[in-house]
């Protein structure tokens, strides 16, 4: 016995050289913090990755990703807005994508959802021109759902919203929403995909190591047979598995409702949902929908949940339709 | 929530082999070969196949084998764990015993995104009441992951400037549970229900619990 135990002891020790997860650029890219060559700004205190294109004069246009805890990268196609009279901005929401990582104490309270609701306010802030210049929102699935708690508190400072497949406006709704559209498939090699590397890689605090790790568990949803209808991976920059974790532990906690001022906001909003996505549909769409007074609902076609990146021949004619109009 | 749903939809199915190769060390006839198959969940689902060898050395009672663990799912090979351990009686007091059992382990992983060889040692340390029939222990593991070989596939098409190669895990998880077990003449079955934590507490895995059912031969 004494010998297996020197043995594994042994092989401790030599099987303890190489690299180390957590040294910055190794696994995961570089956040604006640590890459200065990162298109930035601070906002509300924290450091985001962000970028616009267009004319700074024209009505803005901001678009709010998905998560909590992806990035813009796979609706980088709305860029061609600018192109259309939009003053088009992106970024990677707190904690998120190639934003600085921030401590999960800052996603623990009650007003965690509070803070993004601020963070977008400030970027809004940060970017329009004039007291008078119109802003949009386009936001996808949670992206969707934090434009939609921004406009019930703030229904007067935004003229229109493009709502992709948001899985809902209060947690009951959404949770209802996830246990569709993540069904365990119990046997799955999606779920071995998914789950396997967490005997691997465990107990770990850093956040690349725990960003790294979440991109396994994030391709769950675009395994072949995923019940949302995405054709495969789409490209993202970085996951950021504290904010996602903690926003989703918030929600559980404190629970959230974005519909009791939407009766406020009348402007038209376009909600789209996507064909292929099982989960979803017209009628959920409708559900979803219903507090705002003015909701035109339409169907993005050959395509699933992602369908600002496998969507898109279909989804921008509907939405560049709504926002000239809106404009 | 995705992590949340995971979890609660594998909760009543649910540790790695972690428990093939249990012994009985009471059983009114003692058997040098010991064949096991098992299946449960921890992690994932999974199924699996051991095989144990009793010897004595120097007086001592040892049970040396080797365990293959495979996930269910489409592809039966692209993920596996091979754990080879040795299991001693350290104590024992009437019927009741306290039982160690370091293991190595090698583990495989592929999905889209990547491949992962890895290595990684764990020790058990069970502790009950024994009988020739029956037995119910508790349990606590701690296995360490200790080097990974990480070769990228779809991350290297979003992060091209991702770096393959050998890292340094140095993490690991720990599990505490119980083991209920009948013996028969010649064969036993186990049934392993316990939950698992991330060395930290914090960074713990999907599925919180751990079951693992097992009927073995002995000859």
């Amino acid at each position: 016995m004494k010998y297996l135990i020197f043995g594994i002891g042994l092989l401790l020790i030599l099987f303890s050289c190489g690299k180390e997860m957590h040294e910055p650029g190794n696994l995961v890219p570089e956040t604006v913090d640590e890459d200065a060559s990162l298109p930035s700004a601070r906002i509300n205190g924290t450091l985001l990755h962000t970028e616009a294109t267009g004319n700074p004069e024209d009505p803005l246009l901001v678009v709010v990703h998905g998560g909590p805890g992806a990035d813009y990268r796979s609706m980088l196609n709305a860029a061609v807005f600018a192109g259309h009279g939009f003053y088009v901005v992106f970024y990677d929401q707190r904690g998120s994508g190639l934003s600085k990582r921030e401590p999960r104490s800052q996603y623990e309270g009650e007003s965690a959802v509070q803070l993004f609701i601020d963070d977008l306010h400030a970027l809004i802030e940060y970017y329009k021109v004039s007291e008078t210049q119109k802003v949009f929102l386009l936001g996808h699935s949670w992206g969707a759902m934090l434009a939609t708690a921004y406009i019930n508190q703030h229904p007067d400072r935004i003229a229109g919203a493009v709502l992709s497949e948001p899985g809902g406006f209060t947690w009951t709704q959404t949770s209802e929403y996830l246990s569709r559209s993540n069904k365990i498939r119990f046997f799955a090699e999606a779920l071995n995909n998914a789950v396997f590397a967490e005997q691997i890689i465990a107990g770990r605090t850093e956040h690349e190591v725990l960003d790294y790790k979440a991109s396994f568990f994030a391709n769950y949803e675009n395994a072949p047979g995923n019940t949302i209808g995405n054709k495969g991976h789409y490209p993202q920059w970085r996951q950021g598995a504290v904010a996602f974790q903690a926003l989703i532990d918030n929600a559980e906690k404190y629970n959230f409702d974005f519909t009791s001022n939407l009766s406020a906001f009348t402007a038209s909003v376009l909600f789209l949902y996507s064909e292929n996505n099982k989960a979803y549909g017209a009628s959920w769409a409708a559900t979803v929908a219903a507090p705002y007074p003015n909701a035109q609902l339409m169907e993005v076609r050959d395509c699933g949940h992602e369908m600002l990146y496998f969507g898109w021949e279909d989804f921008f004619p509907k939405a560049l339709r709504y926002l000239n109009e809106m404009k | 929530m995705k992590n949340t749903i995971l979890s609660v939809g594998l909760l009543l199915a649910v540790a790695q082999a972690l428990f093939a190769q249990d012994i009985n060390w009471r059983t009114e006839e003692q058997h040098k070969n010991v064949l096991q198959a098992y299946f449960g969940a921890d992690y994932s689902s999974y199924y699996g196949l051991a095989y144990g060898r009793l010897v004595q050395i120097k007086g001592q009672s040892l049970a040396i084998g080797s365990e293959l663990t495979v996930p269910f799912g489409s592809d039966i090979v692209d993920d596996w764990r091979l754990r080879t351990s040795v299991q001693t009686e350290l104590l024992r007091h009437n019927l009741f015993a306290l039982t160690l059992k370091p293991a190595l382990i090698v583990r495989r992983y592929a999905s889209p995104m990547a491949r992962i060889y890895n290595l990684g040692a764990d020790i058990t340390v069970l502790y009950g009441y024994q009988g020739t029939r029956w037995g119910l222990v508790t349990l606590a593991n701690y296995d360490r992951s200790i080097s990974a070989h990480l070769a990228h596939r779809m991350l290297k098409e979003d992060y091209p400037a991702i770096q393959d190669g050998w890292y340094n895990t140095r993490s690991g998880n720990f599990k505490f549970g119980m083991r209920a077990g009948y013996s028969g003449t010649s064969w036993s079955g186990f049934l392993v229900l316990g939950k698992h934590f991330g060395q930290n507490f914090r960074d713990n895995p999907t599925l919180p619990f751990f079951a693992d059912l097992s009927l073995q031969k002995r000859f």
